[in-house]
């Protein structure tokens, strides 16, 4: 059985990965800053 | 090969001497920090959220998932993939687990010590084993990813990348225990995520979605096809793994003993929600092979080889520091998490009930020496691919699902369904992946033990008191932690 993923399913998809990578990032050097001036890293 | 080096032998070089150089510096300088077994073993438990979230999400971005992911998208197309992102389910399911570990035992400081509180000594020597064997065989993926992408990148021999990679990470882990491996994890998992986005952003913008996708269409239909049989029976296998791997294995206890209390679920959460992309984005890479018109001459490098060819010697550079940092950052953890378990449930448990901090601080760090030594004496042979060197233990981590989940919320699970399933989970989910295939161990191994610890527990439940998991040492002389309940 076949079944291809069409080009918006194949396209949204690694889209979304790069989104959700990206923010991934941001989010964490966030949370650092956000530690380290709480005096709550370790 | 010969095509792949695309840094030059001494650019190899270059960079793996100034990494090595920072993580082992690293090593020493948060190793000050460590002044006692707590410290050295656990981070002295208070580890806060931001480096909570990045060590468990760096620890689980292995070298096999920048390298393996890439490999399966192109064997099995986006199922591969996604597949590949289900192992993030084992992040997330352990998210409420370690809030209640660092509950039941703020004293503990292994998944060994909870098997054998929970379940007494048989089970834990089972527990021991499979434990371990997974944990070498993790270590000797990984050594292996070391040589590969080294003798991919750069042309520098596979036994001599592998042998500098496992001593770094061996350095710097015993200067600094865990302070140093949740310290590094954080630099780490950011190399990883800017690293990896920057390489497949710069892939797609260039190539363009309509001329990848148009590429798989005429070249290669089967990665496209969203009811790969072999790839959804991939998909359910590696997300059993998922769960079995992190449920079991002391990397991902230690951390929820060092957690600070409040921090376990938030930081697993986070970091399975951060990790489940990531082997897409660097699956996605090997899809775009085929539209560059390339030869792989050996598809465990696909990933490498792509970035290299679409960015040429920045490429090259991008993916060696994403492939170091997950190398490195799985590697101490599994050598500190690994010699945590022998010191405390082999040494401390089994031979010496009284040795003091400072003794067991010196057998923890001659154990992470001969894991060193033992994981390279199996590596310099390149034995099997990376998918499947990993796979293989697969059987072993899925048999464990069920009587640990089991044992941390039931108290009807009795010892003897414990000790049963996951040796006969292990045993039928080893010859299943010998009969049927790599991907179907930790599938067999887990539904196996499934069963035996469900109809075990039917037949004559236990009445466990969670009490019981409290177990202080004694040598442990500072009053219980905040957070805790017992």
């Amino acid at each position: 059985m076949t079944a291809l993923a069409s080009l918006g399913l194949f396209r949204a998809l690694i889209i979304l990965s790069f989104i959700v990578t990206a923010a991934a990032c941001a989010i964490l050097l966030t949370l650092l800053i956000k530690d380290w001036k709480a005096g709550r890293i370790w | 090969m010969s095509n792949a080096h695309v840094l030059t032998p001494q650019a190899g070089w270059l960079l793996l001497a100034g990494f090595s150089v920072v993580w082992i510096y690293l090593g020493y300088f948060w190793g000050r920090r460590a002044k006692s077994l707590d410290g050295y073993m656990l981070a002295g438990r208070n580890v806060g959220i931001a480096l909570g979230t990045a060590t468990a999400m760096a620890t689980w971005v292995t070298s096999n998932t920048t390298m393996a992911a890439p490999q399966l998208a192109f064997q099995m197309g986006i199922w591969g993939m996604i597949g590949y992102s289900l192992g993030s389910m084992g992040l997330l399911f352990f998210a409420p687990m370690a809030e209640r570990i660092r509950s039941l035992m703020p004293r503990g400081y292994t998944s060994g010590d909870f098997v054998r509180l929970r379940y007494g000594r048989k089970a834990w020597y089972v527990f021991l084993v499979i434990s371990i064997c997974y944990g070498l065989g993790w270590l000797i993926s990984m050594g292996m990813a070391g040589g590969i992408l080294l003798q991919a990148l750069t042309g520098i021999d596979y036994k001599v990348g592998m042998t500098v990679i496992l001593v770094v990470c061996m350095l710097y882990t015993m200067l600094g225990g865990l302070y140093a491996v949740i310290g590094t994890d954080y630099i780490q998992s950011v190399l990883i995520l800017v690293g990896i986005i920057v390489v497949a952003v710069f892939a797609y913008v260039n190539i363009g979605f309509e001329t990848v996708y148009e590429s798989l269409q005429t070249t290669r239909p089967a990665l496209l096809n969203l009811l790969m049989p072999a790839a959804l029976m991939f998909l359910f296998n590696n997300l059993l793994f998922g769960l079995g791997e992190i449920f079991h294995s002391n990397v991902w206890w230690s951390r929820a003993f060092a957690f600070r209390p409040g921090v376990g679920f938030k930081a697993y959460l986070m970091a399975g929600l951060f990790w489940a992309p990531i082997p897409i984005v660097a699956g996605s890479l090997a899809l775009v092979a085929p539209a560059l018109g390339m030869n792989v001459p050996a598809v465990d490098m696909v990933g490498p080889l792509v970035a290299a060819r679409i960015m040429g010697t920045m490429g090259a550079v991008f993916i060696f520091i994403v492939v170091f940092s997950s190398l490195a950052s799985s590697l101490d953890s599994l050598l500190a998490a690994t010699s945590d378990l022998l010191v405390e449930d082999v040494y401390r448990k089994i031979f010496k009930p009284m040795a003091s901090d400072a003794e067991l601080r010196r057998a923890s760090k001659y154990l992470i020496l001969l894991l060193t030594v033992l994981a390279w004496l199996v590596c310099l042979p390149r034995v099997t691919h990376l998918a499947g060197m990993i796979a293989f233990t697969g059987a072993f981590v899925g048999s464990t699902i069920w009587p640990i989940a089991a044992g941390l919320y039931w108290r009807k699970t009795n010892r003897t369904g414990a000790s049963l399933g996951m040796l006969l989970g292990s045993i039928v989910g080893l010859l299943a992946y010998f009969q049927v295939g790599w991907y179907v161990g930790a599938l067999v191994g887990s539904a196996v033990s499934m069963i035996i610890v469900l109809v075990s527990t039917l037949i004559a439940p236990a009445s466990f008191e969670w009490e019981a998991l409290a177990e202080h040492h004694g040598n442990q002389d500072e009053p219980v932690p905040e957070g805790s309940t017992v």
